[in-house]
């Protein structure tokens, strides 16, 4: 599963957006490991995600309340997270590295800005997934602003239509930016839309449309 | 998926939540166009219907149930335990050693992505392609599983009809081919009625070199800036 790498960004420009995933390694330290994974999602959400979940039962933004999904984990929970700055991505990796609990984590962000996270905390990155981006049809594709909203939830639960249906309720004045983006991380059950970098990509578009 | 007619009222107000585009509007009430439909469960899960009109299939016969595992990310893959449409691949590799060195290297073929969607039609001219290059393909990956030959990337005949929301073909190749796998992985490109993204995976050296970008870099491919990377923290028992 690669939903969290191809995460698309205009012009591949930077965007404050690092995903966090850990989940155990099945048939080598998965026995037992529902108390760690509990532990990795706590040590996330005690550094104020901007999205919380585990894969398996679902994220904030889909109604799933933070003791739940606590109460609910299994040995084979997927817990993921999401944070908008350096910062927090460098005292949440910090935490996980000091709370050795031998479970694996990755992150997903621009790959210059991790590495150095990781050596000011003094993590060594172990293995990379690369993206080459899209090939095929891409005609078929939705408009870049979109693009960069729906690819925020890698399942593709998040439609180009429920995008576009949002976009105009906010240039009407019926949503505000936020609630919007909100709304828009409903679909997504692994808790890894970003709800602060879309309510910035919504304030883009929306006043680009201003400006003209 | 299926509506129950009896319940649905015709606001319409479902349709723009599927990314198959597969709820369609017949005399005043939606219904689901069965064939477009990947059983992903969004409709469902999102309770977007005010009579709660939409009922998922309890159990799904077999070729279609295969729409839910690469669909819905509920979905368990009995085979694997993995929930979703690929393994745990690099995310795991501080533990497992699946990519144990640099002089072979693991890519995968994300197909479908976003909100497009594919059917196993377009998957096989990947598989097919792939299998010509004689790349070792990833056993525990769902795809795999409905190959008839890893020789010839034949899939599983009766599975072809299905449509799913995406998969991931997984393969190993020694460092120095990816450049070639990519070409190909290009031209096939022009053949199907979808889109693919490629993820490349590769082991970091000591000093944090990434020996593959170089190789890529030089025939011309982009390595976009963002990447995931598996910081080391997963131990074995």
């Amino acid at each position: 599963m690669t939903h969290t790498l191809h995460r698309y960004r205009k012009n591949n420009e930077k965007a404050d957006d690092y995903v966090l995933l850990s989940m155990a390694a099945q048939g080598f330290n998965s026995i037992n490991a529902r108390e760690k994974l509990v532990e990795v999602f706590k040590i996330m959400y005690s550094e104020n995600p901007d999205n919380i979940g585990d894969d398996n039962q679902g994220g904030i933004y889909t109604g799933k309340k933070i003791e739940e999904i606590i109460e609910n984990a299994t040995d084979k929970a997927y817990m993921d997270s999401v944070f908008s700055s350096k910062d927090s991505l460098g005292a949440v990796l910090n935490k996980l590295k000091e709370a050795d609990l031998g479970i694996s984590v990755t992150v997903t962000g621009d790959m210059d800005d991790v590495f150095e996270v990781m050596q000011d905390v003094e993590l060594k990155p172990h293995t990379v997934n690369l993206s080459l981006g899209y090939f095929g049809k891409k005609e078929l594709l939705p408009d870049e602003d979109i693009l960069e909203i729906v690819t925020m939830c890698g399942h593709s639960m998040v439609c180009k239509d429920h995008v576009q249906y949002i976009m105009k309720r906010v240039e009407k004045g019926i949503m505000t930016t936020k609630e919007a983006a909100q709304d828009l991380a409903r679909p997504c059950t692994c808790g890894i839309f970003n709800v602060k970098r879309a309510e910035g990509i919504l304030e883009r578009c929306y006043r680009g449309k201003e400006e003209a | 998926m299926q509506i129950n007619s009896e319940l649905c009222l015709g606001c319409a107000k479902c349709i723009k939540f599927c990314p198959m585009k597969a709820i369609e509007m017949e005399n005043k009430k939606a219904i689901i166009n069965q064939t477009l439909c990947a059983e992903c469960g969004v409709c469902h899960r999102l309770a977007v219907c005010e009579t709660n009109a939409f009922i998922p299939c309890v159990e799904l016969p077999w070729p279609r149930s295969l729409r839910s595992i690469f669909s819905d990310p509920v979905t368990i893959f009995q085979e694997t335990g993995c929930s979703g449409r690929g393994t745990e691949e690099m995310k795991t590799n501080d533990v497992t050693n699946r990519f144990k060195d640099t002089k072979y290297v693991g890519i995968a073929v994300d197909v479908g992505r976003p909100n497009v969607g594919c059917s196993l039609k377009d998957v096989e001219k990947i598989t097919r392609v792939l299998a010509l290059l004689g790349v070792e393909f990833e056993k525990l990956n769902p795809i795999s599983y409905l190959m008839k030959d890893f020789n010839t990337g034949d899939l599983i005949e009766e599975v072809l009809d299905e449509k799913v929301i995406s998969c991931v073909i997984e393969v190993l190749v020694p460092i120095a081919n990816v450049p070639e796998v990519v070409d190909e992985l290009k031209e096939v490109a022009k053949d199907i009625d979808t889109v693919f993204s490629i993820g490349i995976i590769c082991k970091v050296e000591k000093d944090l070199s990434i020996p593959v970008i170089p190789i890529l870099e030089q025939r011309g491919y982009f390595v976009k800036p963002s990447a995931k990377t598996n910081i080391g923290l997963g131990k074995r028992i």
